[in-house]
């Protein structure tokens, strides 16, 4: 469905790529999970392909076809929501639903069932000013799927949510994959990206690390880990090793011998663990 | 452009606008304005002027007055002083020992209708042949709005389109520190259809305060149609400011920096154009505002004729087609991310 290659930006001010160069495909109907610590250019690579922040560097295709310039047809065709909930505070909830419907060139979804679906539908007469963040968040996510997308960008939509609230939000995400939506998801937070995403990529430092299922990475890194907790100059330090790995093994024996060790867990691998293996960064 | 965006991107604002204090307080101001000018400036109506004659000089002086002012009839003397007691500016004219008339004033009348009255008298007491010659100057003497009431209104007119333009400010700076921007990024909305959209309330303010300005301050004889092509080109001068104020400012608080320093170098011009001297008034040619004022004074003296008024537009979208040609780079520039 869409296809990336050799994406790269740079920030005016800086020196750094916030994204370096990276490529992927995204196929219709699957849900794509881009994963990553804070800062890494998750959100970065989501604001080029919504048209937000130019291309700089790089080639992005749709559907074969290269697109140069994003036009009626894409944004009438994609959904967005963003990591702010950006709303217009002085309007209801219902109210902001309703100005962005008017902006779409097809028919649109009712703003009073959408407010209905992420559980707003009480506070839809009220201003979204004084919605809670949680709200706010809810309504953005709302919006996003105002047209129908057939591709949808979500930014930590889930995240900051409190547990039902984020049951409620995923199980709306796989009803629409159901419906076949095509749906790029931004989190770092890796058990949403375990219970939605059919692939992961793992992006650090503007670079991807590895693309795969999450079935496959557990697979790959699952059963020979083993998370130790110990104590290094009055701090818990965690280190997560492969029982498989000569230098892993190595560092085990190290640890035994000159380390106070809390605790011991050979463990079945989370997306967390193997994050923290490939990249050797902690999540935010 | 879709003109279903379009009239959303209004209502929007609109709404947004209604819903916000310091809005509704811009979008009120030039009434609050236009009433005070009403209210403590005399216009037509306060030198218009009353006599009281008595009964018996009707047919001579009296039938003269009429012609002129208002008049009423007295039975004696006495009556017309009551009248007199009253705070209005109102002249008594009563039969003298010699036969003649004396001429009765309270001693607080507004000194300009005094010298109208005395004037008058003055006419009526020419012999007939010069008094021919003269009819016309009195005549308009009582016509002349006060300088005071020009100034007045044109204020109400240039507050209402540079607060025009601020509300779109405002509405912009909004949509960027609340990242609204993006969220319409996304959509299939051009910013050629946010920006007709977003100028529709820098039009509607000052096109419903000019007329209300009018009614308020009762001028008479103003060319209705004039008054809607002015207001309209005039418009464009806040409309302009308040964009390039949206889209230079990143947050509230730089937005009213730029706010002030904007409303000073559109405001000066048009005090001056009251003060300056007609030779130097060539210093003032580079703003807007001035063509604008100018156009206005014409207006609601009634001395507005088209060609000239054509001339007076085109100074204003001159001079607004160059401020945007310097600022167009700067907007570029600080657009850029
Ligand atoms: N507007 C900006 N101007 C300059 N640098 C920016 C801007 N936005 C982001 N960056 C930088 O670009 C890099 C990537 O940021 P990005 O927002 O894409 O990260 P992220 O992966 O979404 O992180 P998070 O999990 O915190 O949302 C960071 O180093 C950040 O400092
Ligand atoms: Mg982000």
């Amino acid at each position: 469905m869409i296809e990336v290659k050799n994406l790269f930006f740079k920030y005016n001010k800086s020196h750094e790529y916030a994204v370096d160069g990276i490529s992927f495909d995204i196929n219709e109907g699957e849900i794509f999970g881009f994963l990553g610590p804070n800062g890494a250019g998750k959100s970065t690579t989501q604001k080029i392909l919504t048209g937000i922040l130019p291309v700089q560097d790089g080639e992005i295709y749709l559907r074969k076809e290269r697109i140069e310039k994003f036009n009626n047809d894409y944004f009438n065709a994609i959904g967005v929501s963003f990591e702010q909930p950006n709303i217009y505070g002085k309007l209801t909830g219902k109210e902001n639903l309703d100005f962005f419907a008017s902006m779409y060139d097809y028919p649109v979804q009712s703003s009073s069932n959408l407010l209905k679906m992420v559980d707003l539908d009480n506070a839809a007469n009220k201003k979204a000013g004084e919605y809670s963040k949680g709200m706010q968040q809810r309504l953005v996510f709302a919006r996003s799927l105002i047209n129908r997308p057939k591709i949808l960008f979500l930014d930590e939509s889930v995240s900051g949510l409190d547990p039902s609230n984020a049951v409620l939000i995923k199980e709306i995400i796989k009803e629409l994959r159901k419906q076949n939506t095509t749906i790029f998801l931004t989190t770092h937070n890796m058990t949403v990206a375990d219970e939605l995403c059919d692939r992961v990529a793992f992006i650090n430092s503007g670079k991807i690390v590895l693309i795969d299922s999450p079935r496959n990475l557990k697979l790959r890194y699952g059963r020979k880990l083993v998370k130790i907790e110990y104590e290094n100059d009055g701090c818990l330090n965690k280190e997560i090793l492969s029982l498989v790995d000569d230098k892993d093994k190595q560092r085990i024996v190290e640890i035994t011998k000159t380390k106070l060790i809390e605790t011991i867990h050979s463990q079945e691998a989370t997306l967390e663990d193997i994050f923290i293996k490939v990249t050797g960064r902690e999540l935010g | 452009m879709s003109i279903k965006r379009i009239i959303s991107i209004f209502r929007n604002d609109f709404v947004n606008s209604i819903r916000d204090k310091m809005i509704v307080y811009l979008m009120i101001a030039p009434v609050l304005l236009a009433l005070v000018v009403r209210f403590f400036i005399p216009g037509y109506e306060n030198i218009s002027i009353k006599f009281g004659v008595e009964e018996s000089l009707k047919p001579s002086i009296g039938a003269f007055l009429e012609n002129y002012a208002d008049v009423e009839y007295f039975e004696n003397r006495s009556e017309i002083y009551n009248r007199i007691e009253q705070y209005d500016d109102f002249f008594g004219i009563s039969t003298s020992s010699d036969g003649n008339f004396d001429f009765i004033l309270q001693g607080n009348e507004n000194e300009r209708n005094i010298e109208i009255a005395d004037g008058l008298l003055n006419y009526y007491s020419t012999p007939s042949v010069v008094r021919d010659s003269l009819d016309i100057e009195i005549k308009s003497s009582g016509k002349t709005l006060p300088i005071l009431a020009t100034i007045g209104f044109i204020f109400v007119i240039l507050v209402s389109y540079l607060f025009g333009g601020l509300t779109i400010a405002f509405n912009m700076i909004e949509e960027k520190e609340s990242e609204t921007l993006k969220a319409l990024d996304v959509t299939p909305l051009k910013l050629s259809e946010l920006v007709v959209g977003r100028s529709i309330l820098g039009y509607f303010m000052p096109i419903v305060h000019a007329y209300l300005g009018v009614l308020i301050m009762g001028f008479e004889g103003i060319n209705m149609f004039m008054l809607l092509i002015i207001t309209l080109v005039s418009s464009l001068i806040g409309i302009v400011f308040g964009f390039a104020i949206g889209f230079i400012s990143s947050n509230q608080f730089n937005g009213i920096t730029n706010m002030k320093i904007g409303l000073l170098i559109l405001m000066i011009p048009t005090i001056l154009t009251f003060f300056l001297p007609k030779g130097a008034q060539i210093f003032l040619y580079w703003a807007p505002t001035y063509w604008s004022a100018m156009a206005l004074k014409d207006l609601v003296n009634v001395q507005q004729r088209w060609g000239n008024m054509f001339i007076q537009i085109s100074g204003i979208i001159l001079t607004l087609t160059i401020f945007i040609l310097i600022l167009t780079p700067r907007f570029k520039r600080t657009l850029k991310l």
